[in-house]
Order: structure tokens, then C-alpha cells, then sequence
């Protein structure tokens, strides 16, 4: 138990309008141990992106229970969740989600200027450029994201995801707007972070990419469906 | 300021004011001799196209019960042709109720006929009693009828009366005796210039004078000189600064809102980016999105113009109702033709000068790329620099307008709330009109005021009263009395102070507070002392250590100018509002020219005009209450100007701030819709809500400190600027920090305003662009 990192328990999500209820996510139970690397898969409107914007506190759910390293997370403020956030949770967008009017560094640095408890500037300068040599971007510290490639950007996104050392690391659809070759490269980075420790859970719609995680989760109508781990499942087929 | 008067040939119309001097020194202002007066008339055929008298005064009607007081104007015959009057009924002056006609005739004002008439049809075969003179009522003046406010703003004639009747008893029509509000007016031949008529009329007037004055010792050295002022001068005195003021104000807030307005179009145009990307799309040029603009501010100006007119004739009303009698020509004021012509053409020039800023904002180009984007990108329609602008500028006017009307609103509210070092609660301060007793012998007179006087103590509501010729707070309608002392009987060197003659109650009633030295005694009253009491401002000018206690001076309108007069006290000067403390000197006197009452009533109860009317008639039934007025009104009337300043400004004030904040919140939250991803994303990497509203009011600063520094520069250059001229306006410490706080509390307020829909709910729905 020691080692688990996140656990849900029949979560549930509804959006309502005026005239109707969504139920995007049916009673959710969901364990993530440290150092694993899980893959949610499913068609669209399914609850994917939901119950990612869940896990990372971007949202919160309608019924349930989310805890965090043993924290029940299910009904926090606003400002709380920014704070777990913050120190907890690393994000990785498809689109990347770079400020344009920042420098590179100052994109990478800035989940640590949100730090509840100040990060000293040496202390800043000298994890920032840790992350851009685990991303191999040291080159590029001062550019401005629009000067990189999509490629670049998604690699300065991981670095801005690793910087706060997080105890997950939320992707959603990376390599969405990346072609084949950058796309690899991006999970290639993945995997070699999860073989040095990082939990990730990671959203995608390509198969390939999903084969690549420890366990893969398939969701359906905003059910998990099946929850298996592909190390069993690959020993069943040996 | 600009609009000619509605005469004709305004512009040579011209009103004499005369002057007298002593050995050249100013003497008496605005102030000259009745004969003077009559000779002016009499030779001004050789000056002046046409020319007239008037008198001006106030009077009570003894033909009506109630004895009210009217405005009253006595004129020879021309005085009404050259203002162009007209008529309802009626007639006006022929010449055989001219001057030396002894013929009384009135015509009265609409308003007059309307209030004092019920506006009965047969008004024109009645009479009219003033004094013991019946006035046939002749005519009466057209509603229309503007009459030239001479006597300064507000002061509207009730009652023009043939000028032979004119208030100035025989005994005071000498050459030795200066009255106040006699004028001789007259239009100026085309191309003659004003000065050199001055110096001519100046020449045989004065020349007459001395010759009349020869040889009396109070006049030695004495002459008279004239100057020529034109009625727009006249109109327009002491008024030039706050319309000036107010027409600034209207002026800036008039930008701020040009400014505002802007900024809600371009926030309008941003969120209409996506249709005009449609539009562009299906081959939309410049000019058809211009003209979707422009139709959809035409759309909003229409009801907007008929509303703001609606305002404006409001605003005219209540301009009217309240502040007449301080702004001059607002009977004037009214929405015309030509101002409603006006009003369009601005209105329609500012619709085109606002869809052309707007769509030269729109960048084709960027429209398309906004459609092939996943509608997370926001593009940048409208460039962060001319946001910025518009903030600083907001910022910069709004900061102007405000810290220059919180200067005037300290002053004025420090002025309203100035103690005056005098008793105004329970206080009424009463003037006589004697009637036929103005002629009769000073014993007399002062046995009538003391046994008034004491009448008036049996009355129930009336605490104490006592007998005086000034008050410390005058209006126009009481002449104030200034006299000498002097150390030497021959009077070489004289101190002018403002003569009060008082009993021995005046002062306490006053409650005026004493420095040093004694009160007035009844046996100081009853042998009419050679005592004195003088305020610290005279005891100053009487000798520079103000140490003058029982010191003896000559006076110079003593009866018994042979003997010296002791001062016996000092008070502390008083200390009315907006004005520098003049020499008083207080003499004990009840024989009095034109005698005044102070009452004071007993707690919570009011003293009415009848009540003082109907004792004063158990003693002398020609006794009359002229105005009775309480002190606290007349402290009010004295401030009334500041109290419209500070309402204007209160007004302006709240204005430019409302319509900053509206400005500055448009261009934030359109600026937050820009960048709303962009929040999105820092809110999802665990930047908190406050955290949020920090960097948008920090991003917001940078225009906000330039607009701030902007203001600040102009402000210090305009106030060096003023200092070169005769304008000048008051400094306070509130309106150097109170804007620039007020400006930050509402960059606070409208950031977070701006941004309370993006902190206020989860991440997720930002991201999503809910």
C-alpha cells in the first residue's frame, strides 16, 4: 500500500445544463502504484479526457473518493488543488500549452515560481537546467517556443512537466500533433523516464503507443472495462 | 461665454460705473452721487446713440398683506427699447413717464404677474403701492423677455417702476452722497471707441463734481472717474472661472468617454472576430465589415441620442432650479435647433471616427487564420499596444478630471464646513424698510427702533433681539458702510475699516469672541460714547502690534468728529469662508440710516416675517420687514457656490470614475479573453486563483503607472501654466493621492472582475474554453 500513488473510488462525473445530464464517468475505480505507466484508450467521448482532467485536479468529480499518496483530494478548493497541482502533478498537453510571451527557461521554470514555499533563483536555474538536459534542449534555454519546432516544443513541455519533480505525470495525447518520427522520440523519452521511476498515465488514441505502457486501461461509455497488465498478459501469451 | 447677448447691437451696449477717489486714492467703489447720475443723463446725448437710467433696488409691496419683497428696476423710458423688451399685455414706457415726468406707471415681469396676480387678465387696471406711491400697472413683459443681469446672476426685475420714484429720498440726492446701484447705460455709436467716451464723460462729470464740492472740507481732494463696461463684461464677472472649470470638466469627460467607448467597440469587435472571420471568408472586403460596424453603432447610437437628450434637458432644469443665481445666463439654456444639428453631426461624426478605429483594428488575414484554428488560439485581433494606450489614456484623463475636481471638492467642502467664529444657529437676521420714517428726525427713528426692540422681546418664539446696521454675513441687498479713523483730527493719516454701529447687545448676541477689553455698555449706548470696539485685522492696520487698547483715534462720520474715540475692545476676527477678514470697527449707535434686526429665537422655534411685521406695527405701522432671513441661510447662501462646486465635482468625480472603470474593465476583460488559455494553462501547472489575479493586476500596472505618470506630468505643467495667469486653482493634499489610489483600487477591482470568471472554477473548463 506503501507504494500506492493514486487511488479512486467510484468516482463519478456529471455535467448538467439546463436541459440535460451528461454522466462522462460511471463509478470509477482506479489504483496507480508508483513507477507505473498507464495508457487510457477508448473511442471519443468516452470520459478519457475527463477522468485525466480528474486525476490532475483540473477538475472535480461528482461523487467519489480521489486520494493522492493516501490525501482524500475529492473536495478541495480551488486553491488547494492548484497547490497539489503544483507539487504532485505534472501535465503534458497535446498542443503542448507553451506561453508564447515566455523564453523557454522561464516556461520550464515557472510550475516552480507558483511553489507555495519559495524557490530560491540558484535553486530555480539549476533545475531548470537539469530538465533541459534530460530533454536535450539546453541549446534552446532563451528561445521562445514559436521559434521551435512542434517536436521541440512537446520536449520542453516534458521538461516543464519534470521540473517540479511531481509524483505523476499526466499526458494527454502527446504525440497528437507531432508527425511519426518526433512522435517516437516523444515516447521513446517517456518510457526512458518511466524506467528511471516516474509514474505516468498517459491518454492516447494510437494503439502503438499504448502498447507501450505497463498496464492499459480501456474506457467505454465512462466505464472501465478492462484493466490488465500487459507484463501478465504478455507472460499468458509465452 | 461666447454667445452674444440677444440685443440688438449688443456689443455697444455699455453700462457707466463710477468711482470715487481722495487725493487719487479709490475711495468708494461703484459708487457715485444721484446728481452725477442725472448729469450723465443729461449730457449723454453727445456720447451715445441711445442711453438711459436705471435704478436698482429691492422693495417691499405695502399694497399686498403679506408685504412681499420685490426686485424692483427704476427706469427712464429707453432703458426697456434697449434691451429689446416685449410684452405679454400691455405697454412699455412712453416718454411722457420719462425722467422729470412724475408720472407712475409699472410694468411687471411675467413671472410676477403670474405669482403676485394669479395672472388675472385685468392686472392692467391696478395699481401696485410702493412707499405711499400707487403705481398704475401698464404692461406686462413677455415670458421670452431675457432682461441683462446686471446686478449679477439671478437678480430677474419683478417690478419696473418710472425712474423719478426711485428709491433715493430728497435729502440723499446730493452731491455729497454716493449710492450704490444707480447706473447710467447706453449703446455707443458704431465705430466710436468705449475708452475715449470714458475719458470724455470722466472729464465733465468729475469737473462738475469738484465744482459742486468745492469748498467742503470732508471732500477735500476728492474726485470721481468712470469707467465703461460692456453688459457681457458686466453678465459674465466672477462666473468666468467656473464656467471655464465646468466646460473643461464636460470637456474631459467627454474624452473619457470617446475613450471608453472605443474601448468597448474593440471589445465588441473581438468577440464578433469569428462571424467577421465568416464574412472575410465569403469575400467580405474592409470597407463591408466597416459598414457592419458602423450600421450596428448607428443601431445602438439612436436610442442612446434620444436618452442623452433626455438627460441633457434634465440636467438644463435642474441647472436652473438650483444654481441661477450663481451661473449667469441659464435662462438662456435651452436645446436648440442649432445645438440638437450639432449634437447629430458629432453624434454621427463619432459613429464613423469609431468604425473606422475599429475596423482598421481588424486584420483580415489573422480573420482567416482564426477560422482554420481549433478555436483554442485566440489570435490577437486588436494589438496589445493599443490596448495599452487606450488603458493609459483612460487612465491619464480620468486621473486629471478627478484630481483637479477633489481639489476644488476639498476646498469647496473645507470652505462649507469653516468655522466662522460666530453664533448662525437660532439667529435671524431682519432688514427694515421704514417708508415715510426714512425722512423723519434721528431721535425719532432710534425711539422707534428701541421700542421696537423692546416689543419684540413679548414675543414668545423670540429669545433677544438687538439693533445693528451690518451683519457679519452681507448680501447684495445690504449696503455696507466703510469709515476712517484716524490718530490726527485734519484725517492725513486715515484707516479705512467696515463700520458697524451696534447696541449694547449686538455683539454678544453674535457671540463674538474677545481678545481684549470691555462690552458695550446701556450708559455707552444712551450717551452714544466715544468708545470703540474693532477686530483684530483694524487693531493690526491701526498699528502693526495690534496693541492699540485704549488707544484714541478720530472717526471720521462722527457727529462729534472734534473728540477723539477710545478703543475699548478687541475682538477675534471672524473668519468667513473663501474671503480674507476685513477691518471692522463697532460703534455704539442706535440712530441708523437703514436699521437692521438680529433676532435670535428660542430653541427649536422659528420666527416668521408676519410675527416681526405685526409687532413692529403696534409700534409704527411704516415699519416693514424687507427680508428676514436666518443665519444659518445666510451662512448657506454664502457657501451656496461652494456647495455647487462640490456637487459638480462630487458629480464629475463619480462620472470619470464610473466611466474609467467601464473603460478600463472592457479592455481587461477583452485582454483576459486574449489570454484566457494562457491562464488556463499556468492555472493547470498549479498557479492558484490568487496567483491568477496578481499577475493580471501586475500586467495591468505597467499602462496604468504610465497613464499615472502621464497625468501627474500634465497636472505639475498645467498647474506652472495657471500660475502664469489669473486663473488659479486651489491645491489639496486629497487630490494629489487620493486619484492615483482610487485608480489602483479600480485597476484592482476591475482585474479581478475581468478575471473572476476564469479563477472562479476548475482549470479543466478554462482549458476547454468554457
Amino acid at each position: 500500500m506503501q507504494n500506492l500513488t493514486l487511488q479512486m473510488k467510484g468516482i463519478t462525473k456529471v455535467y448538467a445544463t439546463d436541459e440535460m445530464y451528461t454522466h462522462a464517468l460511471r463509478g470509477i475505480d482506479l489504483d496507480i502504484y508508483k513507477g507505473d505507466f498507464v495508457s487510457i484508450c477508448g473511442p471519443s467521448g468516452c470520459g478519457k479526457s475527463t477522468l485525466l482532467s480528474l486525476l490532475g485536479l483540473l477538475d472535480m468529480p461528482t461523487s467519489g473518493q480521489y486520494f493522492i499518496e493516501g490525501k482524500d483530494v475529492s473536495r478541495l478548493t480551488l486553491s488547494e488543488a492548484a497547490s497539489i497541482r503544483n507539487e504532485k502533478i505534472g501535465f503534458i498537453f497535446q498542443s503542448f500549452n507553451l506561453i508564447d510571451e515566455l523564453s523557454v527557461f522561464e516556461n520550464i521554470a515557472l510550475p516552480l515560481r507558483y511553489r507555495q514555499q519559495k524557490v530560491s533563483e540558484i535553486e530555480i536555474k539549476k533545475r531548470v537546467t537539469e530538465c533541459l538536459q534530460i530533454v536535450d534542449m539546453a541549446h534552446r534555454a532563451q528561445h521562445k517556443p514559436n521559434q521551435l519546432s512542434g517536436g521541440q516544443q512537446q520536449r520542453i513541455a516534458i521538461a516543464r512537466a519534470l521540473v517540479g519533480n511531481p509524483a505523476l505525470l499526466l499526458v494527454d495525447e502527446p504525440t497528437g500533433n507531432l508527425d511519426s518520427r518526433n512522435g517516437d522520440a516523444v515516447m521513446e523519452m517517456l518510457q526512458h523516464l518511466n524506467a528511471q521511476g516516474t509514474t505516468l498515465c498517459m491518454v492516447t488514441h494510437d494503439p502503438r503507443y499504448a502498447d507501450m505502457a505497463t498496464r492499459k486501461l480501456h474506457l467505454l461509455d465512462g466505464q472501465i472495462i478492462d484493466a490488465q497488465h500487459i507484463s501478465e498478459m504478455v507472460s499468458e501469451q509465452i | 461665454m461666447i454667445k452674444p447677448l440677444p440685443y440688438v447691437d449688443q456689443e455697444r451696449l455699455y453700462l457707466l460705473r463710477g468711482d470715487a477717489y481722495t487725493n487719487g486714492q479709490l475711495d468708494l467703489a461703484n459708487m457715485y452721487p444721484y446728481p452725477v447720475a442725472v448729469e450723465a443723463y443729461k449730457k449723454a446725448g453727445d456720447y451715445f446713440e441711445e442711453f438711459a437710467l436705471v435704478y436698482f433696488a429691492t422693495d417691499v409691496v405695502r399694497s399686498f398683506t403679506d408685504s412681499p419683497l420685490v426686485a424692483t428696476s427704476y427706469v427712464t423710458p429707453e432703458y426697456l427699447s434697449l434691451v429689446n423688451v416685449s410684452m405679454t399685455m400691455g405697454r412699455s414706457f412712453t416718454k411722457d413717464e420719462g425722467f422729470d415726468a412724475h408720472n407712475p406707471v409699472a410694468i411687471i415681469s411675467y413671472d410676477t404677474w403670474q405669482q403676485l396676480f394669479n395672472a388675472r387678465a385685468d392686472v392692467l387696471n391696478e395699481t401696485i403701492r410702493f412707499g405711499e406711491i400707487e403705481f398704475s400697472i401698464i404692461g406686462v413683459t413677455a415670458k421670452d423677455f431675457i432682461e441683462p443681469q446686471l446686478m449679477g446672476p439671478g437678480r430677474l426685475t419683478q417690478v419696473w417702476l418710472s425712474w423719478d420714484y426711485n428709491l433715493s429720498p430728497p435729502r440723499y440726492r446730493g452731491w455729497g452722497t454716493f449710492n450704490i446701484n444707480q447706473y447710467l447705460v447706453g449703446k455707443i455709436p458704431s465705430g466710436q471707441s468705449a475708452a475715449k467716451i470714458e475719458q470724455s464723460i470722466t472729464t465733465y462729470l468729475n469737473s462738475r463734481f469738484v465744482e459742486e464740492i468745492a469748498g467742503r472740507a470732508s471732500f477735500e481732494g476728492g474726485s470721481i472717474g468712470f469707467k465703461l463696461v460692456r453688459f457681457s463684461d458686466i453678465i459674465l464677472v466672477n462666473s468666468k472661472t467656473a464656467i471655464f472649470l465646468l466646460f473643461a470638466g464636460a470637456l474631459v469627460l467627454l474624452l473619457i468617454a470617446c475613450a471608453n467607448i472605443t474601448n468597448l467597440m474593440l471589445a465588441r469587435a473581438a468577440n464578433q472576430q469569428r462571424g467577421m472571420a465568416i464574412k472575410a471568408v465569403l469575400g467580405a472586403k474592409r470597407s463591408h465589415l466597416f459598414s457592419s460596424v458602423l450600421c450596428e453603432i448607428l443601431l445602438l447610437l439612436l436610442p442612446t441620442f434620444f436618452l442623452s437628450l433626455m438627460v441633457a434637458q434634465g440636467a438644463i432644469e435642474l441647472l436652473q432650479a438650483y444654481t441661477s443665481h450663481l451661473l449667469p445666463r441659464l435662462n438662456e439654456l435651452y436645446i436648440t435647433t442649432s445645438s440638437l444639428l450639432f449634437a447629430t453631426a458629432s453624434a454621427l461624426f463619432l459613429a464613423f471616427a469609431f468604425a473606422a478605429i475599429v475596423s482598421r483594428q481588424i486584420n483580415c488575414a489573422r480573420l482567416n487564420l482564426l477560422l482554420q484554428s481549433s478555436g483554442k488560439s485566440t489570435g490577437i485581433q486588436i494589438s496589445g499596444r493599443v490596448r495599452q494606450l487606450l488603458i493609459m489614456m483612460q487612465v491619464m484623463l480620468t486621473t486629471i478630471l478627478v484630481s483637479v475636481s477633489l481639489h476644488i471638492l476639498q476646498q469647496s467642502i473645507s470652505n462649507i464646513n469653516q468655522p466662522v467664529r460666530f453664533f448662525t444657529k437660532n439667529l435671524y437676521q431682519v432688514l427694515l424698510n421704514n417708508g415715510t420714517q426714512a425722512d423723519s428726525s434721528v431721535s425719532e427713528q432710534k425711539g422707534n427702533l428701541l421700542a421696537i426692540r423692546e416689543k419684540l422681546l413679548t414675543h414668545p418664539q423670540i429669545e433677544r433681539a438687538s439693533i445693528a446696521s451690518d451683519f457679519p454675513i452681507t448680501s447684495d441687498k445690504i449696503i455696507s458702510w466703510f469709515s476712517y479713523l484716524s490718530v490726527d483730527p485734519d484725517f492725513v493719516d486715515q484707516r479705512q475699516a467696515l463700520l458697524t454701529l451696534v447696541d449694547e447687545y449686538y455683539l454678544d448676541m453674535l457671540g463674538a469672541e474677545w481678545v481684549r477689553g470691555r462690552r458695550f455698555t446701556p450708559e455707552d449706548l444712551q450717551t452714544e460714547a466715544t468708545a470703540i470696539i474693532i477686530n483684530q485685522s483694524f487693531a493690526r492696520l491701526l498699528q502693526p502690534d495690534g496693541d492699540v487698547m485704549h488707544k484714541r483715534y478720530y472717526w471720521l462720520n462722527s457727529d462729534k468728529r472734534q473728540f477723539p474715540y477710545e478703543i475699548v475692545g478687541i475682538i477675534r476676527d471672524f473668519n468667513l469662508p473663501g474671503r480674507t477678514e476685513i477691518p471692522r470697527m463697532f460703534v455704539p449707535q442706535t440712530s441708523i440710516r437703514f436699521p437692521r434686526l438680529l433676532l435670535q429665537a428660542k430653541p427649536n422655534l422659528i420666527i416668521s416675517k408676519r410675527n416681526v411685521n405685526e409687532l413692529m406695527a403696534s409700534v409704527n405701522s411704516q415699519y416693514k420687514v424687507s427680508e428676514l432671513r436666518s443665519m444659518n441661510g445666510a451662512h448657506k447662501e454664502l457657501v451656496a457656490r461652494d456647495s455647487l462646486s462640490a456637487v459638480v465635482t462630487f458629480v464629475l468625480c463619480l462620472l470619470a470614475l464610473s466611466l474609467a472603470a467601464i473603460g478600463i474593465y472592457a479592455v481587461l476583460s477583452y485582454t483576459v479573453q486574449l489570454r484566457q488559455f494562457e491562464m488556463g494553462i499556468r492555472m493547470a501547472i498549479g498557479a492558484t486563483p490568487l496567483r491568477i489575479l496578481l499577475q493580471i493586476f501586475k500586467d495591468n500596472l505597467k499602462p496604468v503607472i504610465l497613464g499615472l505618470l502621464s497625468a501627474a506630468f500634465v497636472l505639475i505643467a498645467m498647474n506652472l501654466l495657471l500660475a502664469q495667469t489669473k486663473f488659479t486653482l486651489p491645491s489639496t493634499s486629497l487630490g494629489w493621492w487620493l486619484p492615483p489610489l482610487l485608480i489602483l483600487c479600480l485597476t484592482a477591482a476591475t482585474s479581478l472582475l475581468s478575471v473572476w470568471h476564469l479563477i472562479s472554477k476548475p482549470a479543466n473548463h478554462i482549458l476547454r474554453g468554457e
